[in-house]
């Protein structure tokens, strides 16, 4: 019942703001503030390639004052009516690098556009962001801006404000992202073109990626598992790099950020060059990245985080050198993070975590610092990549990369001595080194088919010391996909295949002989998809996905106590592995007074791994512990995801976002723990000044999160916390320096200083969310004369 | 010239993240034994009685789990009392899993402003035995000198009965103050004896 009021609140909402805009629209107010009188000018794109073609697939958006048009081409020819004069354009096609510039339109006026070819993996993420898709499944993306509004939160934090991902967090410090109520193992990485190898199975171990590198994320809220092997079954995060731009020159840009609530400073630099080399399409290109944070304990309303703390470094390279058939290109990245672990979540035993949920406060409180103490964990992940991407016959354009990634992870927990936790032994201590290789081939240039192909191979080694957890093993895998797209006038045709073999031998000791235990596992996964164009501005996508994944080594084999979750975790090693198929549908309306877009989802799982309490609660020395079983039930997940954005007027813009989740087992028609309750966020964003010079904005946004009330109890240590309303709101000056943009950005989240717990946190047992903070960031580029 | 430092630049720096990797130098098919490992595992708690008008009445009972918090069953003994006797108890912890055997014990004692056990006898339903009351002899080294627990006296009832006798180590935290409080800080040791009163 809850869920009908939910989704018809957010229908009227939707239907409000597209009622309003229409009103706008009749009204035939002229939308205009500056010069112009309501008069109207045609804009004609001519778009060709260098040899004079015209590129039929080629579409344009044309934005002023926060409205955006998005055209298709009638055979390389675009046409916009529009009542401003400065137009903010962005030309792409499949294929190409995109334009983006702005022109004053003063009469009608007719432009010739060349646009030079481009590496096919860039042009397919960028063109996403278009009205018209190029592929299939249901995807979000966070652009360079949004990316700057994040600068210095974590990974998981700057994809939850998109629809349907939430976080998963571990206290303030720890955040895993959620994409349509799937998270850890079933959700991939793709860190600059390799998938990213952590510890991903724990629910504390957070994604070891410093967003700072990325110039886009983008979301793939799909069983992904064609393009991008098992694992992928809830989704896929795309984090990309992209080569600097080749007229820019020497250019860098410097963030400093700090904020009130951890007492928080953050840095990063960020400096790159390109260097042509005679022919067109040709050069050298190198950038360097590095940022670092340091932060102090977490405040909630009330009382200190004590030992919230955390330190982050990260280094990152990228160099390549491109010519008209080969393209080289390598990127290294360092990421190093010490973060402390909250001193009230350290739990002895069952009483003592049953009377931490009893108390309003945490039983450890102190005053604030920057301190580290245990528990406290140190990862540092390391990543290098090379690929090389040649041109064969003017026709074929094939591909290989490699990587290598080498994971350490070191937790220390608290332990009974002073001694023994003065010393700097860590009782965990896991050391992942992982080798992909993927060779690929695809057409170099579009046409009505669209074809890749590519082989992947995979080896993985795990080694452990201290306390056991998760054994060593061996991990090798080898895969081959292929997938086709066909292009007609009734719409896009996607389908794809692909076969895996993984196989893992753990290792384990007993003290007497080491036993080696192989499991072998394989799979198909399989997608087909249609995108078309339904007219009055609609377009349609579905997408059909089947996907596997073997079971995570902690599933199999996980034999311990689990002090953050006072809990005993048993895997079972007769796990098989995870089949899922699933069903997205979108529907897309990019409306001249409002974008909207819904999805509709569902997700069905054979095999879904899940943890279920065994009783009665083992009795050890140190108590009565819960022990948790790892088993396979069916499962059933659907749910819903709804955004909108609606220019109210030229200077006022709202955002809505609405993701609802539901998740069921389906024998026994119980609710799985932990899926994301329903959201919703609405953002209202003012324009106050927008001069050639200086541009100043402010918002205000809310986020409702409703109360979890379709998760199994008896599961659960604490009922769900109630449902809360939080606000923010952010102020901004950007201005011009050396031609380029800088900003000045203040935001205040959690404005009103609300007190309360999250659903998906697992520290809610113990303690409030945050408290209000106040952040300040200053982004500077700078530029250095072409050579 | 300016053309060929720049691309230099980008050779060293490439070279130099290839030479920075670093390895991992353990073979994961011969990994740790676990039970090996130097983490410490309490296995043992013994309760040494020693009837206060009578040395000769020693009886001592024990809590013993060969692998700890492991997934082996715990072997308790019962504890038997007489009725309206006192008796001084002497605690000892041990980590059996170790050669020779930790005595922890001995690092409780020495970190006593850290360590305060609590100890709590529960009558069973319908037992007539309704008290036995707990005193604890030792103290640690803080001024004013608190209990510790390592030592204590335990006063039976005139009556006959049953119960389950409690022992509770609460450990806190360097950066945490030790309290009498049974419920501050964390469980180091939380076990049930079954415990017998009868002449």
């Amino acid at each position: 019942m809850k869920t009908i009021i939910w989704v018809l609140l957010v229908l009227s909402y939707l239907a409000t703001s597209v009622a309003k805009g229409s009103d706008l629209l009749s009204s035939s107010e002229p939308r205009d503030w500056t010069t112009n009188l309501g008069s109207v000018h045609k804009l004609t794109l001519i778009v060709q390639d260098q040899n004079g073609n015209r590129i039929p697939e080629a579409i344009a958006q044309a934005s002023h004052e926060g409205h955006a048009h998005v055209h298709k081409s009638n055979n390389g020819v675009i046409t916009f009516d529009l009542s401003s004069d400065s137009v903010r354009l962005v030309v792409q096609a499949i294929g190409y690098n995109s334009y983006r510039g702005s022109i004053l339109l003063r009469r009608d006026t007719t432009i010739n556009l060349t646009l030079s070819p481009a590496s096919a993996d860039k042009a397919e993420i960028e063109i996403l962001t278009l009205y018209q898709r190029t592929q299939t499944q249901s995807i979000s993306r966070l652009g360079k801006e949004d990316l700057n509004k994040a600068k210095g939160q974590m990974l998981g934090e700057v994809l939850g404000g998109l629809s349907g991902v939430s976080m998963f967090k571990t206290g303030a410090s720890i955040v895993k992202p959620v994409i349509h109520g799937q998270s850890g193992q079933r959700i991939i990485i793709m860190n600059a073109g390799a998938k990213q190898e952590g510890q991903q199975w724990g629910d504390e171990h957070a994604p070891e990626i410093d967003p700072s590198v990325a110039d886009s994320l983008v979301v793939v809220k799909g069983a992904a598992g064609v393009r991008y092997g098992p694992d992928a079954i809830g989704g896929v995060i795309v984090v990309e790099p992209t080569k600097p731009k080749a007229n820019a020159g020497t250019v860098g840009e410097a963030t400093f950020a700090a904020s009130s609530n951890n007492r928080m400073g953050f840095g990063n630099l960020r400096l790159e060059t390109y260097q042509r080399i005679g022919a067109l399409n040709s050069g050298v290109y190198a950038r360097i990245q590095t940022s670092g944070k340091y932060a102090g304990d977490g405040q909630t309303p009330t009382y200190n985080l004590v030992n919230t703390g955390y330190r982050e470094r990260n280094l990152s390279l990228l160099t390549g050198i491109e010519g008209y058939y080969g393209h080289l290109e390598a990127f290294y990245s360092l990421f190093q993070t010490e973060l402390g672990i909250f001193a009230g979540s350290h739990i002895g035993n069952l009483s003592d975590l049953q009377r931490a949920i009893a108390g309003n406060e945490p039983s450890i409180q102190g005053p604030f610092s920057y301190e580290i103490n245990r528990p406290r964990q140190a990862i540092s992940h390391e990543l290098l990549r090379v690929k090389y991407e040649h041109l064969v016959c003017n026709k074929i354009k094939v591909g290989i990369i490699g990587s290598r990634q080498y994971n350490t992870r070191q937790e220390y927990d608290i332990l009974r001595t002073a001694a023994d936790n003065a010393s700097d032994r860590a009782q965990l201590n896991f050391r992942l080194t992982t080798f992909q290789g993927e060779f690929f081939g695809t057409n170099a240039k579009i046409s009505k088919w669209q074809h890749r192909v590519g082989i992947t191979a995979l080896r993985q080694s795990n080694t452990w010391d201290g306390r056991y957890l998760i054994p060593s093993f061996v991990a090798t895998g080898v895969g081959g996909y292929s997938t086709q797209s066909y292009k007609s006038n009734i719409g896009i045709f996607e389908a794809g295949l692909r076969y895996d073999l993984r196989q893992m031998s753990a290792y384990f000791n007993n003290g007497l002989t080491i036993n080696e235990v192989p499991r072998q596992w394989q799979g198909l996964a399989a997608n087909f998809g249609y995108v078309t164009d339904l007219g009055h501005h609609l377009s349609w996508t579905t997408n059909l996905g089947y996907a596997w994944r073997p079971p995570s080594v902690n599933e199999l084999y996980s034999d311990g106590l689990h002090h953050g979750a006072a809990a005993i975790e048993r895997g079972d090693a007769n796990l098989t592995a995870e089949r899922s198929v699933k069903l997205t549908t979108t529907l897309e309306a990019n409306l001249p007074t409002a974008m909207l877009v819904a999805t509709a989802y569902v997700q069905h799982f054979e095999n879904y791994i899940y943890m279920v309490p065994r009783l009665p609660a083992e009795q050890t020395i140190r108590g009565a512990f819960p022990v948790f079983q790892f088993t396979q039930v069916p499962a059933l997940f659907y749910g819903l995801d709804l955004d909108a954005t609606v220019p109210i007027t030229n200077r006022l813009s709202a955002k809505g976002m609405a993701t609802l989740v539901f998740g069921t087992q389906t024998t026994s028609g119980q609710g799985i723990l932990f899926v994301p309750p329903p959201r919703l966020r609405v953002n209202f964003n003012y324009q106050l000044l927008s001069t050639d010079r200086y541009q100043l904005y402010a918002g205000i946004g809310g986020l409702t999160v409703a109360q979890q009330t379709n998760a199994p109890a008896d599961l659960d240590y604490a009922p769900t916390p109630a449902g809360y309303t939080v606000w923010t709101s952010e102020a901004g000056l950007r201005f011009r320096t050396q031609g380029q943009w800088a900003t000045l950005h203040l935001q205040i989240d959690n404005l009103l200083n609300s007190q309360y717990r999250d659903y998906l946190n697992r520290f809610r047992y113990y303690a409030d969310e945050l408290g209000r903070n106040v952040s300040i960031r200053l982004t500077v580029p700078f530029g250095f004369q072409k050579s | 010239m300016n053309r060929l430092f720049r691309t230099s630049v980008l050779v060293i720096a490439l070279g130099l993240a290839i030479s920075a990797c670093k390895r991992d130098n353990a073979n994961p098919a011969n990994p740790n034994n676990p039970g090996a490992g130097d983490e410490e595992v309490i296995t043992t708690v013994e309760l040494h009685f020693t009837n206060a008008s009578d040395t000769t009445d020693h009886r001592h009972y024990r809590w013993y789990d060969a692998d700890g918090s492991g997934s082996g069953n715990a072997v308790v003994d019962s504890i038997v009392l007489k009725p309206s006797t006192t008796y001084n108890v002497e605690v000892k912890v041990l980590d059996q899993t170790k050669t020779p055997v930790k005595n922890i014990a001995e690092e409780i004692e020495e970190e006593a402003n850290y360590h305060r056990f609590h100890y709590t006898f529960t009558p069973a339903q319908g037992s007539t035995a309704t008290t036995v009351n707990t005193t604890i002899t030792d103290l640690d080294t803080q001024t004013p000198p608190q209990p510790l627990g390592l030592r204590f006296s335990s006063a039976t009832g005139a009556a006959a009965g049953k119960g389950t006798f409690n022992i509770n180590l609460r450990h806190f935290a360097n950066n945490s103050i030790k309290t009498n409080v049974a419920t501050d800080g964390e469980s180091d040791l939380d076990v049930d004896f079954r415990l017998v009163v009868k002449p």
